[in-house]
């Protein structure tokens, strides 16, 4: 992007991110007001530790070039003595345990609660969620079987045994019980394990949730397994946003990075089958209504992926948000508002 | 995810490969090293290194040192594919092509066609390829351009570790020759690279870097001279789009057209001499295809018309760099009909 | 041998006369596509090597084909369809006189660069190897072919890998039109043999029985011990180089020499009824039949359907893109 580029943005957006490359995020937590890229602080290329300033925006292009001298200077020499504080240990790394004989990956940032992800995605797609969170609880994000860092290899891809593996996993690193988030396919995990073992799980959230007893576009997914070509994969991945600008060059090849690995359309055809179209005949009442743990659903008013349940039709233990503009990815594409719904509910709900 | 050179990503996706399909050979010179020596009988693993230790895994059945004779491994190699193996022959410089033309391109290539589909050719043929190691005129040539004019041969220039894995398991799973050329400048590159196994398509190309100025298309190292070359270019306000076509055969045309359409200007880079090469094979196609696309006219970063010199300084001017891609893209951008 | 084994061979060597005598005539009317190179005088030497060889054993042939064809087995009709470039042909119309080739009889097809089957043999005994089936590959190569790097190179490469590859040189007295004698330094390829350390044999290929015995033993050695051998058939050919070709290079009366004494049909068939193995009733049934046979394939070919047009675009990939 050049200075003077269009750009959607609040005044003043700091833009947070783990690395420029991943500029389709930057798109996606930036503010809903258009803003005009006034001054780029960082080159493309350089990676910036989170929390470091990428480039300062504002409402008009004519704002004084000094005004936005001063910002930088104040934000970076507070952003130094932030950094300075909290040391270098905010990039952890992600972990491969052994679990049951199968490799599984997640990444531990904080004190206090878990995420689990949806089909497609890995830990990464918590990255906006993820260190905010953990400012306040102990945060894991995990890989499903067949994700991300996890093996590519399944017996039925069901979601019991999914949600078993994700048990596993907890025992493994020591967590007895939990407040659950859960996207897409992870959310139909999430609602097999608080039906499961409900006394491990103290809050559910379900964000654009497969599982929760409405369906899940068929052409989406049988697209995106099958679609191993950028120019194949470009309009599914359009169809996961409020605003399909935001799939860009980075978000594809790692889709595709992650689409290629041997094994992986196999699984993910496996989970298809077992775990999204198997459930999508049950009522929200018969999935949700017998969770007796605090639960929340998130969702976006133009998820063209996961169809939206009628509120009316939640069973009394539900409280549903509906996000305006927001597509099937809510805790990308406005992740404060996700994150703010969360830790009401974690806060509220236990302690 | 582990950091690979690129050496290690091949060795890796070899073992991986062999491991999968037991129809899955190696056949080359010094492959092993050390075969019929006193000494250790894996001395070598490839002149530069890159099958070290994979005959003390797979033992020689599977890992075959030859005598000095390319046309004959080459032919026997046409042999075993077309009768259920799946050799990869290392043909160590990609310029001893010279010395089995007939079994590659006249054999490997057009069994399958002239067979009428009888028989398959699944095999690999892995060689270096490039300038920039004094290794002079014999030892140094890119010639992915010569292997593409061939209908029936695949052509697969890698560009990065995590690329060369992807590629070379594809390349292996293939059931057409393919001709796969590692960049000896790029042996020691290191990224991050999968453990586990993938493939990447033949004819997609990837875009590097997307900008809305100027297209430019390299292949093999030059896409590393085109991006260094366009992050100076942006710090000048050129946006430069970067597209490697991975395989120079099967050719993404589509997503060359698609950019220069966006940019209206194109810069190809190719470490090649300047006649019938892969940059007058894409300017032709852009030409003819995208004429009404180009706001200037294509320009071409090459080689000159020379065999490869042996003098570091003058192998430095044979090859194209940054300065040279940077200054034909400013002529583009600033081209004034 | 088996009286069946003599019916058959003789079934052969009749077929490929027949096939080949007709295609001569076919050719100067103007209605054989291309190049065709005929084997007519050499029919023992491709006859004999197959009386030899087992269902798994793949024989490699030259461009002097036909006859390499028709002992391995390929069908004679869609071998003519092939050759006259129709869409019923072996290969579709893709590979004609000089690459037939047949996948279902392990015969594979000719090279123009006429030595390079002996380096694929190499890799079809190496699979055969991996596979431990006891399959054999036979390269047929002219002796021409001989003096190309590729085949002395085949040669070493068989030795020091340890395949079983039994070399069959056909010496038919003419490179093209360059004289044998001159162009082989030392005179004899059997005699190569020992430079790479494997056994040499040469007998003349106008004699069935000499050629099979010959065979024999080498092959079966190159079967148990997976080792590499060579056999020299010397046997001129009775026409050109390629058919037009109007042999100037020949000595006077050679080619009524070779007819009326070294006709390997002629031989083959006074020794079978000298010892009685066969009688001249069962080989007349033979003539007939395959009469018969020629005549029949010669008139169907020419009304044979040519390959659709989108066949031009067919099978360059295995895997298309």
């Amino acid at each position: 992007m050049l200075p003077g580029s269009k750009a959607r943005a609040s005044r003043f957006l700091l833009v947070r991110i783990v690395e420029v490359e991943t500029e389709k995020i930057v798109n996606a937590v930036e503010a809903d007001t258009a803003g005009i890229l006034v001054r780029r602080v960082a080159e493309e290329g350089d990676t910036i530790v989170v929390g470091g300033l990428l480039g300062v925006m504002a409402e008009r292009a004519e704002i004084a070039d000094d005004s936005v001298d001063v910002f930088v200077a104040e934000y970076q020499e507070h952003f130094k003595s932030v950094a300075a504080e909290e040391g270098t240990e905010r990039s952890a790394e992600p972990v491969d345990i052994e679990v049951g004989g199968r490799k599984m990956r997640y990444l531990e940032l904080g004190s206090g609660e878990k995420t689990i992800d949806g089909m497609g995605g890995d830990l990464n797609g918590w990255m906006f969620n993820q260190p905010a969170l953990a400012e306040h609880y102990r945060v894991l994000a995990l890989d499903l079987l067949a994700h991300g860092g996890s093996v590519k290899e399944l017996e039925t891809g069901s979601l019991e045994e999914l949600a078993a593996a994700v048990l596993v996993l907890l025992d493994a690193v020591g967590v007895d019980e939990a407040h659950f988030v859960g996207h897409s396919l992870g959310g139909a995990v999430t609602v097999q394990l608080a039906a499961e073992a409900g006394d491990r799980v103290n809050s559910v959230t379900l964000i654009g949730s497969a599982g929760a007893g409405t369906p899940v576009s068929r052409s989406y997914i049988d697209g995106f397994i099958g679609a191993n070509r950028r120019k194949d994969l470009k309009p599914i991945l359009k169809q996961l946003f409020a605003d399909p600008e935001l799939v860009n060059r980075d978000m594809i090849n790692d889709v595709l990075k992650a689409k290629r690995l041997d094994g992986v359309e196999v699984c993910w055809r496996k989970i298809a089958d077992a775990s999204i179209f198997s459930v999508e005949d049950l009522t929200p009442e018969a999935v949700l209504g017998k969770l007796s743990m605090p639960l929340q659903i998130i969702w976006g008013k133009e998820d063209r992926v996961a169809t939206r349940p009628e509120e009316r039709s939640m069973p009394e233990n539900v409280v549903m948000h509906v996000l305006d503009d927001v597509g099937h990815m809510p805790q990308l594409e406005a992740a404060g508002v996700v994150n703010d719904l969360i830790k009401t509910l974690v806060d509220g709900g236990n302690s | 995810m582990p950091l690979k050179t690129f050496r290690q990503a091949i060795n890796d996706t070899l073992v991986q490969e062999m491991q999968r399909d037991v129809r899955v050979i190696l056949i080359g010179e010094d492959i092993a090293g050390g075969t019929g020596c006193e000494g250790d009988g894996d001395a070598w693993g490839g002149p530069l290194g890159v099958t070290k230790g994979l005959i003390s895994e797979f033992g020689p059945d599977r890992v075959l040192d030859t005598p000095i004779s390319e046309a004959a491994f080459m032919g026997a190699a046409v042999g075993a594919a077309m009768n259920g193996l799946r050799p990869v022959v290392d043909l160590m410089f990609n310029d001893f092509v010279s010395v089995c033309f007939d079994q590659v391109c006249n054999q490997a290539a057009k069994c399958h066609y002239m067979y009428g589909g009888q028989n398959s050719v699944p095999m690999t043929i892995r060689a270096n390829t490039g300038a920039g190691i004094s290794t002079a005129a014999q030892h140094s040539q890119s010639l992915h351009p010569v292997f593409s004019f061939f209908p029936g041969l695949k052509v697969v220039v890698p560009t990065s570790p995590y690329e060369a894995k992807g590629l070379l398991t594809t390349a292996i799973r293939d059931d057409d020759p393919v001709i796969f050329l590692e960049t000896k400048l790029l042996y020691d590159m290191e990224e991050d690279v999968p453990d586990e196994s993938y493939e990447i398509p033949f004819g997609e190309a990837n875009i590097l870097r997307e900008g809305g100025d100027v297209t430019i298309v390299a292949v093999g190292r030059m896409v590393h001279v085109a991006t260094e070359a366009s992050a100076a270019l942006a710090r000048k306000g050129i946006e430069c789009e970067i597209i490697d076509p991975r395989t120079t055969s099967p050719l993404d045309t589509e997503t060359i057209l698609e950019s220069v359409e966006e940019t209206g200007r194109l810069v190809i880079v190719d470490e090649t001499t300047p006649r019938c090469n892969f940059a007058t094979d894409v300017s032709a196609m852009v030409a003819q295809e995208g004429f009404a696309f180009l706001k200037a006219p294509i320009r071409m970063v090459t080689a000159p018309h020379t065999p490869i010199p042996f003098a570091p300084n003058l192998e430095q001017l044979y090859m194209p760099d940054p300065a040279k891609v940077s200054a034909a893209v400013q002529q583009v951008v600033g081209y004034q009909g | 041998m088996e009286k069946s084994k003599l019916l058959t061979a003789y079934r052969k060597m009749r077929t490929i006369r027949d096939f080949e005598e007709r295609m001569h005539v076919e050719f100067a009317t103007g209605g054989v596509p291309g190049f065709v190179h005929l084997y007519v005088g050499q029919e023992a030497c491709a006859v004999g090597v197959c009386s030899q060889l087992e269902g798994n054993d793949t024989l490699l042939g030259t461009h002097r084909g036909h006859g390499h064809a028709l002992a391995k087995g390929v069908d004679a009709r869609r071998l003519l369809f092939e050759i006259f470039g129709r869409a019923e042909g072996l290969c579709g119309g893709n590979a004609g006189s000089c690459h037939v080739h047949d996948s279902s009889v392990r015969y594979i097809g000719a090279n123009s660069g006429v030595g390079s089957g002996a380096a694929i043999a190499c890799g079809v005994a190496l699979a055969a190897k991996t596979r431990s089936d006891g399959a054999v590959a036979v390269p047929l190569i002219g002796e021409g072919a001989a003096n190309q790097g590729v085949v002395l190179e085949a040669m070493n490469l068989a030795s020091v890998w340890k395949l079983p590859v039994v070399f069959v040189f056909e010496n038919n007295g003419y490179a093209e039109a360059t004289g044998s004698d001159w162009a082989i330094a030392g005179g004899e390829l059997w005699g190569r043999a020992a430079a790479f350390d494997m056994p040499g044999v040469a007998v003349e290929g106008h004699d069935f029985f000499a050629v099979s015995e010959a065979a024999a033993e080498l092959i079966d050695r190159a079967r148990k011990e997976s080792r590499p051998a060579v056999l020299e058939l010397r046997q001129k050919r009775f026409y050109g180089h390629f058919e037009g070709d109007a042999q100037t290079y020949r000595g006077d009366g050679e080619v009524d020499y070779l007819r009326s004494e070294r006709d390997c049909l002629t031989i083959f068939t006074d020794r079978v009824i000298a010892e009685d193995w066969l009688t001249k009733e069962e080989l007349a049934v033979i003539d007939e039949e395959v009469t018969t046979l020629i005549a029949d394939i010669y008139e169907e070919v020419k009304e044979a359907a040519l390959p659709a047009e989108s066949r031009l675009f067919d099978n360059v990939y295995a895997s298309p893109y």
